[in-house]
C-alpha cells in the first residue's frame, strides 16, 4: 500500500545529475528517447534506458558529474518519451512552516512579520521518477487533455489555480521518489521569448533582457514588520532567481529529490500532493552567501541578489516534499 | 466633456465623405481606385511573439475577412448605443492608437466613466482585457461596453434587433457567420475587427529588423536605459508586445480610489493593481494610466522617478529612480520611437463605405 514519507525532501544537486539519468556516463540513450519505454511492475524494472550514470547515487549530487545536457534543444513540442502510461497529477501547495501560505492575502508568520505575496511563480521541468535502486525514469509533462506541455516545462503561478497541478505520463510501477528541477535546461534558458509560446513567452513574466536567460523563480511581496528587525531580515521582499548567468551553457537549475513511495497503477489518474516550503525559499534567499562575484547587476530591492543566494544555497534546502 | 475631439457620427460622416471624395477624384482621372488592403493578413510581424491574428483567434471564431469587415462596420456604428450617438469608435480613436484623449471616457447622455479607454493595439496577442483583466477573450470583451450604463447602455438583445433590421447587416452576418445577427456573432464580429489591429512598423520595430535609419543615438541609448535595472521598465514591458500582461500596483495614488484587479479577484494583495499596457504608439495614446491622470509621457517618467505616490499597496519594484537628465531624455526618445505612423493613419481604420 502506498505510504508516503513526509518531509523527506533532499536536494541532491544541480541539473547535471539528472542529465546523467538521460544519458550520463557516456553510454546513455539520446535525450529524446531517454527514459523507460513503459516498463510496468516494480520500480527497479522501470529504469531509464540511459540511467547508468545516476544509478545507485542514493540522492547525492555526485551521480550527474559529466553528464550531457538533458536536452540539447528546447523544442516547443518535444518528442514524447512514451505514448502510453498513467497520468500522475502533482498538486503543489504553499506552506510557511506548518502554516498554509496564501497567495494575495496577509500571512502572519510565526516569526512575526506579515507577508502579502503579490507575485509568485516558478518553472518546473525535467521530472523523473526514481526507482528503488536510484535509477531515474524521466517522464513527459502533459496537459489536462493529455498533450505534451510545450518545451516540457510547467509554470507554477500562484495567481492561477490551474497551474497548481502538474501532470506527467508515467509508466506503472512503484517508485522510491521523484526528481524535479526548479528552473529550465540550458537549451530552454537560451533564446528569445518572442519566438516562443507560453510558458516561455514574455507573458510568463519570467523574462529578463537577453542574453541572461529566464527567471527560474519570481517572488514579490509586501512585508509589514512586527518590529523585530531580525525576523524581518529573514523575510525577503522580492526574489528573482535565474540560472548561472556567468555561463548559460551550464546546467544550473537546482534539482530536488523527493523521497517517498510513488505508486503508479496501470490506470489512473493518480494524484500526489507536493508541499512547497516557502520558509526554505526565504532561508536560501537570505542565506549568508557571498554573491559579490555575480555578473548580475545590482537590483533596486536586492531581488537579484536574493535570487542568487537562493540558487547557490539550494543544495541545502528542502523546498519540495510530499504532502499528505 | 470635449465632444469636439471625439468623432461623433457627424464627424465620422465628414471623414467618410472625404474618403469618397478622394476616391471619386481618382476615378475621374481614369485610374481605378486602389483595392483596399484586406484586414486579415497572413504576415507574421517580425519580432512579435509567435502567431498571427488568424492563428491566435479562437477555434469558434476563426478570423476571416468577412468577419473582420463586419466587425469594422459595427465598431463605427452608433446604433449600438441606446441613444444612437456613441459608437465603439467614439472612445477609441484610430489616430490615438484607438485610445481616448480624454481623461475618462464619456458615454450616452454625457455619462462619464472612471477609467481611460485603453489603446486597442496588438490585442490579438493579449491574454486578458480591460484594465482589471476581468475577461479572457476579445469575444467576451466586445459586448461589455455596449451594455455598460456609462458607455453605450444598450442591452445586446436590443442591439441585435436594431442590426437585424438592416438588410445589409443581415447579408453581412449571413456571409460571415451563416445566419442572422445574434448576440454571440455580434460580439464575435467586433472581436474579429479588434484582432486585426496590428501595429508593427514603428521605428523600434524597424530597428529590430536591422533598420536604424529612424532609430539613432538617443533612441538606442534610451532602449538601453529601458532594459536596465536602473530604470527597470523591462520588468513589466518586456520585448515583443512590450507588456507582460500582468497586474501591478504602480503607486499611482496615495489612498482610496479605484481598487482595480481586487474587484475581480477579491484578494487583499490585488488592491490597486491594473493591467500593464503594451507600449506601441504610447506617445499617441495620452493621457496615461487607468484613470488618465497623467497627461504626458514626461508626467509618467516623473511618476516613476519619484517612486510613485506612496499608496500602501504599491508594488515593491516601484522605487525612486536616479536617472540622469540625459538618460531621461533618451528614454523619452525611445518611447516616442514606438510610434507607428502607418498604423495611426491606416485608411482601413475608418468606417466602411455603405
Amino acid at each position: 500500500m502506498f505510504a508516503p514519507r513526509r518531509g523527506t525532501a533532499v536536494v541532491f544537486g544541480l541539473v547535471a545529475s539528472l542529465t546523467a539519468g538521460c544519458g550520463g556516463g557516456g553510454g546513455g540513450a539520446s535525450p529524446g528517447t531517454a527514459g523507460s519505454t513503459g516498463a510496468a511492475g516494480t520500480a527497479g524494472a522501470a529504469g531509464s534506458t540511459g540511467g547508468a550514470g545516476l544509478a545507485g547515487t542514493g540522492g547525492t549530487a555526485t551521480g550527474g558529474a559529466g553528464g550531457a545536457p538533458t536536452a540539447a534543444s528546447c523544442d516547443e513540442m518535444p518528442a514524447p518519451r512514451r505514448t502510453a502510461g498513467t497520468i500522475l497529477e502533482l498538486t503543489f501547495d504553499l506552506f510557511h512552516g506548518t502554516q498554509a501560505f496564501v497567495y494575495g492575502e496577509s500571512n502572519i508568520l510565526a516569526s512575526g512579520p506579515t507577508v502579502v505575496p503579490l507575485n509568485f511563480r516558478f518553472y518546473l521541468s525535467q521530472l523523473a521518477l526514481v526507482s528503488a535502486g536510484g535509477a531515474t525514469v524521466p517522464v513527459d509533462l502533459v496537459t489536462a487533455s493529455g498533450g505534451l506541455e510545450p518545451y516540457g516545462v510547467h509554470l507554477f503561478n500562484a495567481e492561477d489555480p490551474a497551474s497548481r497541478t502538474l501532470r506527467v505520463l508515467a509508466p506503472a510501477g512503484t517508485y522510491a521518489g521523484l526528481e524535479i528541477a526548479l528552473g529550465l535546461t540550458p537549451a530552454c534558458n537560451h533564446g528569445s521569448p518572442n519566438n516562443r509560446v507560453f510558458p516561455l513567452s514574455a507573458t510568463s513574466q519570467m523574462t529578463w533582457p537577453l542574453p541572461i536567460g529566464y527567471l527560474f523563480l519570481r517572488y514579490e511581496s509586501r512585508v509589514t514588520s512586527s518590529g523585530d528587525a531580525g525576523a524581518s531580515a529573514a523575510v525577503p521582499v522580492a526574489i528573482h532567481m535565474g540560472g548561472d548567468v556567468s555561463n548559460l551553457d551550464l546546467p544550473s537549475a537546482p534539482v530536488f529529490r523527493l523521497d517517498g513511495e510513488v505508486a503508479i497503477p496501470t490506470s489512473g489518474p493518480v494524484t500526489r500532493n507536493i508541499r512547497v516550503a516557502v520558509d526554505e525559499i526565504f532561508k536560501g534567499a537570505t542565506a549568508d552567501v557571498d554573491v559579490s562575484g555575480s555578473p548580475l547587476p545590482p537590483s533596486p530591492q536586492g531581488e537579484i541578489e536574493s535570487g542568487e543566494r537562493l540558487r547557490r544555497s539550494a543544495p541545502g534546502l528542502h523546498v519540495f516534499s510530499f504532502g499528505p | 466633456m470635449s465632444s469636439g475631439r471625439i468623432p461623433r457620427p457627424a464627424a465620422v460622416a465628414v471623414a467618410v465623405s472625404g474618403m469618397l471624395a478622394v476616391a471619386t477624384d481618382c476615378g475621374s482621372a481614369g485610374t481605378p481606385p486602389p483595392e483596399p488592403r484586406p484586414l486579415v493578413s497572413d504576415a507574421v510581424p517580425p519580432g512579435f511573439p509567435s502567431g498571427t491574428p488568424a492563428t491566435l483567434a479562437p477555434a469558434d471564431n476563426a478570423l476571416t475577412e468577412a468577419r473582420a469587415q463586419l466587425g469594422r462596420r459595427l465598431f463605427f456604428d452608433a446604433q449600438l448605443s441606446r441613444t444612437g450617438d456613441v459608437a465603439c469608435a467614439t472612445c477609441h480613436l484610430a489616430d490615438r492608437a484607438f485610445s481616448d484623449p480624454n481623461r475618462v471616457s464619456t458615454g450616452v447622455e454625457q455619462r462619464t466613466g472612471t477609467r481611460n479607454a485603453p489603446a486597442l493595439v496588438n490585442l490579438a496577442w493579449g491574454v486578458s482585457f480591460f484594465w482589471d483583466g476581468r475577461v479572457a477573450t476579445l469575444e467576451e470583451q466586445a459586448g461589455k461596453p455596449i451594455e455598460h450604463p456609462a458607455e453605450m447602455d444598450l442591452p445586446l438583445a436590443d442591439a441585435v434587433t436594431r442590426i437585424a433590421a438592416d438588410v445589409r447587416y443581415r447579408a453581412a452576418f449571413d456571409d460571415a457567420y451563416g445566419g442572422p445577427p445574434r448576440e454571440e456573432t455580434l460580439r464575435k464580429a467586433i472581436a474579429s475587427f479588434v484582432r486585426v489591429l496590428v501595429s508593427a512598423d514603428s521605428a523600434y520595430d524597424r530597428h529590430l529588423r536591422g533598420d536604424d535609419s529612424a532609430f539613432g543615438g538617443p533612441e538606442q541609448r534610451g532602449e538601453t536605459v529601458f532594459l536596465s535595472e536602473k530604470a527597470g521598465c523591462f520588468h513589466c514591458h518586456p520585448g515583443g508586445m512590450l507588456t507582460n500582461e500582468g497586474f501591478f500596483n504602480n503607486g499611482l495614488y496615495v489612498d482610496g480610489g479605484d481598487t482595480g484587479r481586487q474587484m475581480v479577484t477579491g484578494r487583499t494583495g490585488d488592491l490597486g493593481k491594473f493591467k500593464v499596457p503594451g507600449l506601441r504608439n504610447v506617445a499617441a495614446s495620452a493621457p496615461y494610466m487607468h484613470d488618465g491622470s497623467l497627461a504626458t509621457l514626461e508626467d509618467v517618467l516623473d511618476h516613476y522617478e519619484r517612486g510613485g505616490s506612496g499608496h500602501v499597496a504599491t508594488d515593491p519594484a516601484i522605487a525612486p529612480l536616479a536617472l540622469t537628465s540625459d538618460e531621461r531624455d533618451d528614454l523619452l526618445a525611445f518611447l516616442r520611437a514606438l510610434t507607428d505612423n502607418a498604423f495611426l493613419t491606416d485608411p482601413r481604420w475608418t468606417p466602411p463605405q455603405p
